[in-house]
């Protein structure tokens, strides 16, 4: 029995491109064995006792749910739509930043009468009345265009499995309506569908996920915290800057402390330095200015380690509960 | 989720279970009903495309080596139902294993024993004769007085029908008797402004729905709208017509047009709605919502009436029956009386028995219309209840 942590990342696609930047960035690259179309294992450089799984994005939650992996990055669209009740057996322990998509009610555009749920419901009350038959709506989100449609009190349809590009489907008459995931929408617009208002159902990103249902090893929850720190430490400094300024230590202890008070920074190595906001930089050189520190630099920020890590007390507070 | 709620049958359960479901059986057999017993698996269509996707999550569904599209019967209605549309006859009993993707509780595979009467066209007799019968054989069976509830779908769309408002109001009413809040808001927003969908100026269609309801005249809207559509190049698609599209925007414009509903007669749904109690205080309560003309409500009523003179003739005590005008069962299929037995405390174990009228489901099932009722016990629900609910 394998010792080390399992993580499954999508094997193919966009999706994987990003995964593998995400990791490389973080300093833990992904490292693929055998040949490289082939779907077979890989490690992570410089994190030990990992095994990383390549596998359909679409079949992560399943093998999460399972606890046969214990990470894995895939949609949060997927999460919802394959499991039941997510939250009782995995963790979303950080969304990524990237792969984003909604998943959207999708109607033609000649429909120029329906702006809303509502009307939809409407429409397809009347279809089924003078048609007899229900409209359809192609799909391969089932599950998740079941709970969407009865939440909004609409009974009157049929989801129609789609295989291929669901976006063809109503053009192709094999529906009348679509359920299905977009980033810009263009292609629902080359398609003549427009987007329902209030029918955007879930808006997704990439994620990390772990299992709560797969068992941890101690080796295992080790190689989790080195993940999770690599990772936490990169995301974090990339939302900082590291700012230095010149001062004697007991008047830049004081402003260091206003600073953090005020704009929500961290303490820094020494009093002369502080990791601020990004964003807040330049309101922070005024303050520094006002208090007599003219000369400020702010320079870019590798990893920022932080004790303890809120990914990793996250994560193992839910596996012991 | 599935396989934990299959159990394994033990000798006790199954001697209980055959002794349970024969008592009922011959109980029917006594009264006429024949022992009919239809496929398990079924085209998935069938259910499917009476009761949409609602039905569909809670059935299980495969596919043959062909691809063709299967189902576990979820209930035996329908099948009875198929049954006699092959085969004829006019009493039909049976008792047989039905399957549902189990949610909240409730059981993956079950038994249910039942009836099924086709034909008899004095619709309260025998919808008062099912509900005896079924009363009758739980009782043989060792239940005591059970709690039953009782309604009537017919009822609440020929109330609907009494209304003044625009025929489109009311088929909305009709849909939304499923969902009590969204019923609710409906009438609000119709008591609000007369707009059953509020409608936004900001939406695409919300401007030139509000600019259509400024014209007086009924042909310059149409004109305006088929204007409007040959402008937007409007091609049909999704199975919906340029014509259609124009209707529903005339609708709308029309609703924006019209006064709201008049706060009589919000107060006249209200009351309708508000009717739950002992059958006979609901009786009175309907009684005094007549208002003299000999419509089709007042048949309605009639017939509640006749439904329970014919359920004390057969000895049913109306104490025990509470009617609730908003109460419906689950299944899209109902179309006039419809009841249930239900014990309390004990979640969704305690629907004990239940039954209704379908006139429009034989016609659906590739027969002709006939009328039908028919009403069903779970033995094992019934059997657990026996031993004090453990």
């Amino acid at each position: 029995m394998s010792e080390s942590l399992k993580i499954a990342v999508p094997s193919k696609g966009r999706l994987k491109e990003q995964v593998e930047q995400y990791f490389w960035d973080a300093g833990i690259s992904i490292a693929q064995d055998g040949a490289a179309r082939g779907y077979t294992g890989g490690r992570l450089k410089n994190v030990p006792n990992v095994d990383v799984v390549f596998m359909q994005a679409g079949e992560i939650p399943a093998n999460l749910e399972s606890g046969a992996i214990h990470l894995g990055v895939t949609g949060q669209d997927l999460l919802r739509e394959k499991i039941a009740n997510p939250g009782a057996v995995l963790q979303e322990i950080l969304t990524l930043g990237f792969g984003y998509a909604k998943l959207v009610v999708a109607i033609p555009k000649s429909w120029i009468d329906v702006d809303s749920m509502a009307d939809l419901e409407d429409v397809a009350a009347i279809m089924r009345h003078k048609r007899g038959s229900r409209m359809r709506v192609a799909t391969k989100y089932i599950n998740s265009t079941r709970a969407f449609f009865a939440a909004h009190g609409i009974a009157d349809y049929r989801i129609v499995e789609s295989l291929g590009a669901t976006e063809g489907a109503p053009n192709s008459g094999a529906a009348e309506i679509i359920v299905d995931i977009t980033s810009s929408g263009q292609t629902l617009r080359d398609n003549d569908l427009k987007i329902l208002p209030d029918g955007v159902m879930l808006e997704s990103y990439a994620c990390l996920a772990g299992s709560i249902t797969a068992e941890w090893s101690d080796a295992q929850k080790k190689a989790l915290r080195h993940i999770l720190d690599m990772i936490g430490a990169r995301a974090e400094a990339k939302t900082r800057k590291l700012i230095r300024f010149e001062g004697k230590d007991k008047d830049a202890q004081k402003i260091s402390e206003k600073l953090i008070a005020d704009y929500g920074c961290l303490k820094g190595t020494i009093p002369q330095a502080i990791y601020a906001p990004h964003k807040k930089i330049y309101d922070i050189t005024l303050a520094l200015r006002a208090a007599g520190f003219g000369t400020v630099s702010a320079t870019d920020v590798d990893y920022l380690f932080t004790d303890p890590n809120p990914l990793y007390e996250g994560f193992t507070q839910a596996l012991d509960r | 989720m599935t396989l934990s709620a299959l159990t394994d049958y033990d000798e006790q359960m199954l001697t209980e279970l055959a002794a349970t479901a024969g008592g009922l059986l011959s109980h029917f057999a006594e009264a006429g009903f024949v022992r009919v017993e239809p496929p398990m698996i079924e085209p998935a269509d069938v259910f499917l495309d009476r009761s949409g996707e609602e039905i569909r999550r809670r059935t299980f569904i495969f596919s043959d080596p062909a691809g063709a599209e299967l189902a576990l019967r979820p209930d035996l209605t329908i099948p009875v139902c198929r049954h006699y549309v092959r085969a004829g006859g006019d009493r039909l009993s049976y008792s047989g294993t039905a399957f549902r993707v189990p949610r909240a509780g409730a059981e993956a595979q079950f038994t249910e024993t039942g009836i099924e009467w086709f034909g008899e066209a004095d619709k309260p007799r025998a919808d008062a004769e099912v509900l005896a019968l079924t009363l009758n054989a739980l009782q043989a069976a060792g239940l005591g007085a059970a709690p039953v509830t009782m309604g009537d779908i017919g009822l609440f769309h020929a109330f609907v029908d009494t209304l003044d408002m625009p025929e489109r109001w009311r088929a909305r009413m009709k849909r939304r008797f499923w969902r009590p809040s969204e019923f609710a808001t409906l009438i609000d927003n119709l008591a609000e402004d007369g707009t059953p969908i509020p409608q936004s100026g900001a939406q695409a269609g919300g401007g030139f729905v509000a600019a259509l309801a400024a014209l007086d005249d009924v042909e310059a809207r149409r004109a305006a709208v088929s204007d409007l559509l040959a402008l937007a190049d409007v091609k049909p698609a999704g199975g919906r017509s340029a014509e259609d599209i124009a209707e529903r925007l005339l609708d709308q414009a029309e609703d924006r047009a019209a006064d709201a509903l008049s706060p009589a007669i919000v107060e006249r749904i209200h009351a309708f709605m508000a009717i739950n109690g002992p059958v006979t205080e609901a009786l009175d309560q309907l009684k005094a919502l007549e208002t003299g003309a000999k419509d089709s409500f007042a048949r309605a009523v009639r017939d509640v009436t006749a439904r329970l003179d014919a359920l004390e003739a057969r000895g049913v005590e109306p104490g025990a029956i509470s009617f609730a005008s908003t109460f419906g069962r689950q299944m899209d299929y109902y179309t006039g009386f419809v009841f249930e037995v239900r014990l309390d405390g004990l979640g969704p174990l305690g629907q004990i028995a239940g039954g209704g009228r379908y006139d429009r489901l034989i016609g659906d099932l590739g027969g002709d219309d006939v009328p039908a009722v028919g009403a069903m016990i779970r033995p094992e629900r019934l059997i657990r209840a026996l031993k004090g609910g453990a």
